[in-house]
């Protein structure tokens, strides 16, 4: 009966300790960008999940595919190798000036410097998957601004006038060569 | 005697600045086209506003300064160190209009840091930055490894000789040809022609990386501009990282060696004197100084176990050591990885190579090798002096495109810039750690800062206090300029305000 209270009361202190201390399973966590790389030999050679909007170009190479993706202002490779890139990922938007990239979460192994891939820092993608379709920005012309560039075209144009024109000064030197031309005629 | 500080003096000074800030408003003309080629019309607004507002500042200086007294070296001096802060003020324009920056002193951070071929920088979101301000950024570090004054000799100012003191105020004091354009020119003619090469060799790179052909094209120019002017910018956040590619590390590594070696080497090997790559006492110098600091990171961090494969220690550790030496920049680790894994030991020769930098009249930052040189054979021949019997002549020679007799006023003029460096280098340091940051950490950003390299541990920021910011854009200004010229425009400041020169018909 002992034992059993005392297994009892461990269970009840471990489950007290995930809600105070605020401790979340390890495996489907999802760990940002930011806290693989200050933690990197914690993680090296971990699987890990991560999420992050993919952006730039997608890079296919003989293996498999490079994305890259930012989470918070950090960014990561993730090389995800063939089968997995080829077995259903639909990747639409990359991340860039025109539009907001595809939100992708990946499942893979964290690797601090990687022997494959020329000691960099990655993530050798497992598992890929789009969780938010990303779409194009509303780029708008601001009005002002165009309004604005014109004026100062305007300005440019009177500006070049006044530092372009023939000054008075060579005016009369010219009308005065002109005067002895016609004199020596 | 202090000589009067006359309006005429003024005119040049008005006059020849805003032949700069055309030039600069000329350039910025590519990025709106850019813009308009690949449909940024918001970008392209944003660069036509910037253009014609640049164009009217420069007219504006060209019709108060009207005259047609040649500058001297005074004059030059104040104009190298006026034109830079000007094109620093109004290239940041488009950099603000675009959303990116979090105030107008950040994008002048930027555009500093681009103009000295810096690299660090503030812009928030760069991955999300139009293609025209990222070609303007690139451009503007180019054009800043060249030269502003470089390119507008060869286009806008009459070559005199006056004109060559302005190079030597934006530190380019090489005489390549007889003729100052000639020499200007031959400057461009260097750049353009690796700039053609470099990007072709880049875009095949980029292409086969599996970047879509046209923006593998943009990316290889991108990064040719920043490999070649040492600058170290990137188009993406995870700079040379992005590109996961070794052919990538291969040529921006050769790139930057090139970019950091004197023009008057480049010029010498083009003109056939290929000799001159192994007796050159830069090239000598660069060899040394690279080989050592190169050993103390790899055994620092083979020591520490941080990298245990070998390739890294050619890809990572090797690369950061060139990118640190060259004053490049270019990065592929993080910049928190230099805190949390290569610790004071790998930071010390990050921070020794970048202190130390490329070559003089090149586009790389630092004490530079030829003053590293002098003054190593300045300390030789001191001990050979005391060594040798009384009555022995000792002289010392060294080799830069030409035999020169080591005298006592090269060692001093070496050794008195590379103090100056020093103080910039502390005073940075001094900042930082004031505002909180770790000695060696404050120590390597602040080096970085004033030797225009652009390798970073996480402490610039866009969130860090205006101080630092200004502090910062002084460093690398002060840096890149090599001092006289912001001396001579702070002494004018001191004279005009005390009184002893002031502005009289």
């Amino acid at each position: 009966m002992k034992r059993i209270y005392s297994i009892l009361l461990l269970l009840i202190l471990f489950i007290s300790a995930f809600f105070f201390l605020n401790i979340k399973p390890a495996f489907g966590k999802i760990v940002s960008l930011q806290e693989l790389i200050e933690n990197s030999k914690t993680y090296d050679g971990k699987t890990v999940t991560c999420r992050g909007e993919v952006i730039g170009d997608i890079m296919v190479r003989k293996d498999g595919v490079w994305i890259n993706i930012e989470d918070n202002g950090v960014a990561m490779g993730v090389f995800v190798p063939n089968e997995i890139y080829d077995s259903g990922i639909n990747i639409k938007y990359t991340g860039g000036y025109k539009a907001q990239g595809d939100i992708v979460q990946v499942e893979g192994v964290f690797n601090r410097t990687c022997g494959e891939h020329n000691g960099e820092m990655d993530i050798h993608a497992l598992k890929i998957s789009v969780v938010q379709e990303g779409h194009p920005y509303d780029l708008k012309i601001s009005k002002n601004r165009v309004i604005m560039a014109v004026l100062m075209i305007f300005v440019l144009s009177i500006l070049m006038y006044i530092y372009h024109r023939p000054s008075l000064k060579s005016k009369n030197n010219n009308k005065d060569n002109h005067n002895n031309h016609l004199t020596l005629n | 005697m202090v000589r009067p500080f006359s309006l005429d003096d003024l005119k040049i000074v008005i006059f020849y600045t805003g032949k700069v800030i055309i030039t600069v408003g000329l350039i910025m003309l590519i990025p709106l086209f850019v813009g308009l080629a690949f449909a940024e019309w918001p970008a392209a607004v944003d660069f036509l506003l910037s253009v014609a507002l640049t164009l009217s500042v420069g007219y504006i200086f060209l019709i108060v300064g009207k005259t047609d007294k040649i500058p001297k070296l005074f004059h030059s001096m104040l104009i190298a160190s006026i034109s830079w802060l000007v094109a620093m003020v109004l290239s940041g324009v488009p950099y603000y209009l675009s959303g990116h920056m979090a105030s107008f002193l950040d994008a002048c951070f930027d555009t500093m840091s681009g103009y000295t071929t810096t690299g660090l920088c503030m812009i928030r979101d760069l991955d999300h930055i139009s293609i025209a301000l990222n070609t303007w950024r690139h451009l503007i570090t180019y054009t800043g490894g060249q030269g502003i004054i470089v390119l507008a000799l060869t286009f806008l100012i009459i070559p005199t000789s006056g004109a060559y003191k302005m190079m030597v105020g934006e530190g380019k004091d090489e005489h390549l040809q007889p003729n100052v354009r000639n020499t200007a020119i031959q400057i461009w003619k260097i750049s353009l022609i690796y700039l053609i090469i470099g990007t072709l060799v880049l875009s095949i790179a980029g292409y086969l990386s599996g970047i879509k052909p046209v923006m593998a094209f943009m990316n290889g120019l991108w990064i040719f501009m920043s490999a070649w002017s040492t600058g170290g910018f990137a188009p993406y956040s995870q700079n040379i990282l992005y590109y996961h590619s070794l052919a990538f590390y291969v040529i921006t590594l050769i790139i930057s060696i090139l970019g950091s070696f004197n023009f008057a080497l480049h010029n010498a090997i083009w003109s056939g004197n290929r000799k001159e790559a192994w007796k050159n006492i830069e090239v000598r110098s660069f060899v040394t100084t690279l080989s050592i600091t190169s050993i103390i990171a790899i055994a620092g961090l083979a020591y520490k176990k941080v990298y245990t494969n070998i390739l890294s220690f050619f890809t990572i550790v090797f690369y950061q050591v060139v990118s640190a030496h060259t004053t490049t920049g270019l990065s592929n680790i993080y910049s928190v990885t230099f805190v949390k894994e290569w610790g004071d030991v790998g930071m010390t020769a990050i921070i020794l190579a970048m202190a130390i930098g490329g070559s003089a009249a090149s586009t790389a930052g630092g004490f530079k090798g030829i003053r590293m040189g002098i003054v190593f054979k300045g300390l030789i021949h001191e001990v050979k002096k005391v060594l040798y019997p009384e009555q022995a002549v000792v002289s010392t020679k060294i080799h830069h495109i030409k035999d020169m007799v080591l005298d006592d006023s090269m060692v001093k003029n070496a050794a008195l810039i590379m103090v100056f460096y020093v103080f910039t280098y502390m005073l940075g340091a001094v900042v930082d750690t004031a505002y909180g940051h770790p000695f060696i950490q404050s120590l390597f950003e602040s080096v970085s800062l004033a030797s225009n390299s652009g390798l970073s541990c996480g402490i610039t920021n866009y969130t860090n206090p205006a101080l630092m910011k200004i502090v910062g854009i002084f460093q690398m200004w002060a840096g890149r300029l090599e001092f006289m010229a912001v001396f001579v425009l702070f002494g004018s400041i001191i004279m005009l305000i005390f009184g002893k020169r002031n502005i009289a018909k």
